[in-house]
């Protein structure tokens, strides 16, 4: 799942975190509370791309993103033998994750280190990006950079809170009641917070919308 | 319908520029590298050693430590218990007689000092015998300076010994006392000598009463 090709496919969505793959983890995790350290490595290849992937749209800094996903992951494997399946594995790390950030953009305040992360190729050949590209009528590899830059831009106007909202759903598909799991908030403040953002980003955004 | 659909383009929202966020992914080069660094953190982890608070936090949460605490208490209180046996007996002997000493002196200044209080009194002659009897037995024998011990003979009709057989008649008491002689403590002056007889001798008749 994680080295899958297509886009889409790289996101767990909500409804393939079935019980199987929980109970799946849960073994994994059993495994290395009983000193087998190697199984932990299952854990961190299944479930790094999507930890990255918060990490670094939060943050718009690929070594940031790096070094916080490689903490988040170090913090889960310390942590690893006080977890007691009460949660899915695949949220308890989000958890960590978002809150290791957070705190981390704190103390960066407002000092911002902007390092985008190569854009895929299958980008350029997406639907939504060829109407942009008709519609603006501007070269492609030039859209490309400009829409990164000015999504990351939007992003990071947003506050932590919910720019994590926005990122766990639009971007990493996960459900309301998911995020409301991870940050510890309810089903209603998680829609409250979407709404909220996505019109700060359509207002951000404007010039591509429509 | 369906021609008139195809022909106009979809609005492209906000959602849908949120979701090209996903095809920013890192290349499996930065995996391996990202691998490599996760696992020498990970074994910094295990080989570095906590801080001294974290390992005590962890101590004292352990029933090991709890057991190891309520062992050292009971030690502690032990040794308190069984400290004298090991404290040197010749400090404590040393001390003792020390202690003992000074207490001698103290002693032995206050008496003198008492003395010089009865000589002051003497001298003045204002105080009665029977105040000059009580300051006087009031006086241990040992710091008493130069006392002589004199033989006085008594006898029962004198005129000091009148006042002594009378309050022994009016207490219907016969008056079988008849000492030949009584060892008083002479002092330097000769001259209250008579009057103190006659006021031992009441004295020890009211000590016969009783």
């Amino acid at each position: 799942m994680a080295n899958s090709g297509s886009v889409t496919k790289s996101i767990i969505p909500a409804q393939e975190q079935t019980v199987s793959e929980r109970d799946l983890d849960w073994a994994i995790i059993q495994r290395v509370q009983a000193g087998n350290m190697g199984a932990f490595d299952q854990l961190v290849q299944k479930y790094r791309e999507h930890i990255f992937s918060v990490i670094y749209n939060m943050t718009s800094n690929r070594e940031d993103a790096s070094d916080l996903a490689q903490e988040t992951f170090i913090k889960a494997f310390q942590a690893i033998g006080r977890f007691r399946g009460k949660s899915s594995f695949f949220t308890w790390i989000y958890r960590i994750a978002i809150n290791h950030t957070i705190t981390f953009l704190k103390k960066r305040n407002r000092r911002r280190f902007i390092s985008y992360e190569k854009v895929d190729g299958e980008m350029s050949n997406s639907e939504i990006f060829e109407r942009l590209t008709s519609k603006n009528r501007s070269e492609k590899g030039a859209l490309v950079s400009e829409l990164q830059e000015k999504l990351n831009d939007s992003l990071q106007k947003l506050s932590p809170k919910h720019r994590t909202v926005v990122i766990l759903h639009e971007i990493e598909g996960l459900e309301h009641a998911e995020i409301a799991e991870i940050t510890k908030v309810s089903v209603g403040t998680v829609r409250s917070r979407l709404h909220y953002a996505k019109q700060q980003l359509q207002s951000y955004l404007q010039d591509y919308i429509g | 319908m369906a021609d008139i659909n195809k022909a106009r383009p979809k609005e492209v929202r906000v959602e849908d520029l949120l979701r090209l966020k996903r095809a920013e992914r890192p290349d499996a080069a930065f995996w391996d590298n990202f691998d490599r660094e996760l696992h020498q953190r990970m074994l910094q982890t295990l080989v570095k050693k906590d801080p001294w608070y974290l390992q005590l936090l962890h101590g004292v949460s352990s029933r090991l430590a709890q057991t190891a605490a309520v062992g050292a208490a009971a030690a502690f209180l032990a040794l308190i218990v069984i400290r004298p046996v090991f404290v040197d007996s010749s400090e404590s002997i040393s001390s003792a007689a020390t202690s003992a000493q000074q207490a001698q002196q103290a002693q032995q200044a206050q008496q003198a000092q008492q003395v010089q209080q009865v000589q002051q009194q003497l001298a003045t002659s204002s105080l009665s015998a029977r105040a000059i009897e009580i300051a006087m037995s009031e006086l241990d024998t040992e710091m008493t300076p130069d006392y002589q011990i004199g033989a006085i003979s008594t006898v029962a009709s004198a005129s000091a010994s009148a006042s002594a057989s009378a309050s022994a008649s009016d207490l219907g008491y016969v008056q079988d006392f008849a000492h030949d002689t009584f060892e008083v403590a002479v002092y330097e002056s000769d001259a209250y000598l008579i009057d103190s007889i006659s006021f031992a001798s009441s004295i020890f008749a009211t000590s016969l009463v009783y």
